[in-house]
């Protein structure tokens, strides 16, 4: 578990994206949120090591996994061969035994455009596991599902990171899905993306709070938090 | 079997055309498809048609390989680098747009009638048209899909043959059946100025003497040989690609 992020200043092109922040990272869910365009991706990005001009990664692990927008499975490669494209030791059962946890047990030989999009989405969450990251990114992993699919998705999510003991960074613009999914959240401003509130969400749930109770409160004392501001 | 009908049943048509015309017409300058079959078994049993096939068969074979092959790798540098584009790209057009007879009869003239001139000059008449095709494959890489294999650390091979050949594949195949039928019609031209074997060179000879029905039983018995080959080898690759697609 990585317990401490130091993110340095990142301009593109002459313009400031993000902007110096320090983490700490005493917790395994985080989530990220903050207003679209304000380099959320960038930031995640910037983490795993993906930007050309920053190509190695700022979390200090050897196994990061990541889950993007899309699923990105390789259309030409069944489920089976997607895993061991990211995991060649995998065996007949281990595969087996990961698609039985996310129920497609029978998919196996299966291409990716014969599934659904919602089973796509298992799919990468399994590979995003399956090589038992030490801290796993997941950039806005569900949000072109419909609700139901969405929450099927969040709740295997849930599952797969207790079985795991996973450390994750989820970024999203959802309020509900940050506070639901994790142990505390960082709101970021707009555009140069800078931390401007945590909520730790453990405490707030000591108080035997719902996720619309607490959603409910930070917005009547934040009204423009999901713009990136927090004055009124 | 509707396809199977569909497929041959043009093929049976044309015969058919042919055939009836021969009759109704009897032109001076058509031969019958009868007659053509029966050149055909002559020239198979008594004259040396199997031989000239085998040469340029081999011939095309071979130039089809070498410009496929040089083609991906600088159509694959200019689509990835644009540096290599840059430098590449007024020779591609000067390559692209240079007369086939053009760089046969220079090949010849600088190299001799040698085989090693025969095969350079296809190639460098087809090599260009691959680079076409690859580099536009190239720019339409998915680097999404890279970015999968950078964060789960894929090793550079298995990332090369598995995320990003695999995206090439439709282009390859595109070229490589383009190139087939445009390398065989260039040989042809290449054995025809300079060789004194292969179909090119039979053809030379049967113009000289205006013999038709041999120029036709030439010409089935290589388009034959092209229906193999997409049979055994384009048409299977073809399902190999589209798996998953």
């Amino acid at each position: 578990m990585v317990d401490k992020l130091t993110i340095p200043e990142y301009s593109y092109e002459d313009a400031l994206v993000i902007q110096s922040m320090q983490w700490s990272m005493d917790v395994s869910r985080i989530a990220i949120v903050g207003p679209s365009g304000c380099g959320k991706t960038t930031l995640l990005h910037l983490l795993a090591g993906l930007l050309s001009d920053v190509p190695s990664p700022l979390i200090p692990t050897n196994s990061i996994s990541m889950m993007f927008q899309e699923p990105r499975l390789m259309p030409w490669l069944t489920v089976a061969q997607n895993l061991q494209l990211v995991k060649p030791n995998l065996t007949e059962v281990d595969i087996m035994n990961i698609l039985d946890s996310i129920g497609l047990r029978k998919s196996q030989h299966h291409y990716p455009k014969q599934l659904s999009g919602g089973m796509q989405r298992r799919v990468a969450l399994a590979r995003a596991f399956c090589i038992q990251p030490d801290v796993l990114l997941l950039d806005e992993p569900f949000i072109s599902l419909d609700a139901p699919t969405a929450n099927e998705c969040r709740n295997l999510l849930q599952r797969l990171q207790q079985a795991y003991g996973t450390q994750f960074i989820l970024v999203t613009h959802d309020l509900h899905e940050a506070i639901d999914l994790a142990d505390k959240v960082i709101f970021l401003s707009k555009r140069p993306a800078k931390e401007i509130l945590t909520l730790n969400v453990i405490d707030e749930r000591r108080l035997k709070k719902t996720t619309q109770n607490i959603v409910d409160q930070l917005l009547i004392r934040y009204p423009n938090l999901l713009s990136g501001e927090l004055g009124k | 079997m509707t396809q199977t009908v569909l497929r041959w049943g043009s093929l049976f048509t044309l015969l058919i055309i042919w055939q009836l015309s021969v009759w109704w017409f009897s032109p001076q300058d058509l031969p019958s498809p009868v007659a053509v079959m029966q050149s055909l078994v002559w020239h198979i049993d008594q004259g040396t048609l199997l031989n000239d096939l085998w040469v340029t068969v081999t011939r095309v074979l071979i130039s089809f390989a070498c410009a496929m092959v040089l083609g991906c790798i600088v159509g694959i540098m200019m689509g990835a680098n644009r540096t290599v584009n840059l430098i590449g790209d007024g020779l591609l057009l000067i390559l692209l747009n240079i007369p086939a007879l053009v760089t046969i009869i220079l090949a010849y003239i600088w190299f001799g009638l040698v085989e090693a001139a025969a095969i350079l000059a296809v190639v460098i008449n087809k090599f260009p048209v691959v680079v076409i095709t690859m580099r536009e494959g190239a720019r339409n890489i998915d680097e999404g899909l890279l970015d999968v294999g950078r964060v789960f650390t894929i090793p550079k091979r298995t990332l090369f043959l598995q995320v990003y050949l695999p995206q090439l594949y439709p282009y390859i195949m595109t070229s490589a059946r383009n190139g087939l039928s445009l390398i065989w019609k260039i040989v042809l031209v290449v054995e025809l100025l300079g060789r004194s074997d292969g179909i090119g060179f039979a053809l030379h000879s049967f113009f000289q003497f205006f013999d038709i029905a041999s120029i036709l039983a030439y010409t089935c018995a290589f388009v034959m040989v092209i229906f193999v080959l997409e049979a055994i080898a384009f048409r299977p690759l073809d399902k190999v690609i589209a798996r998953g697609r």
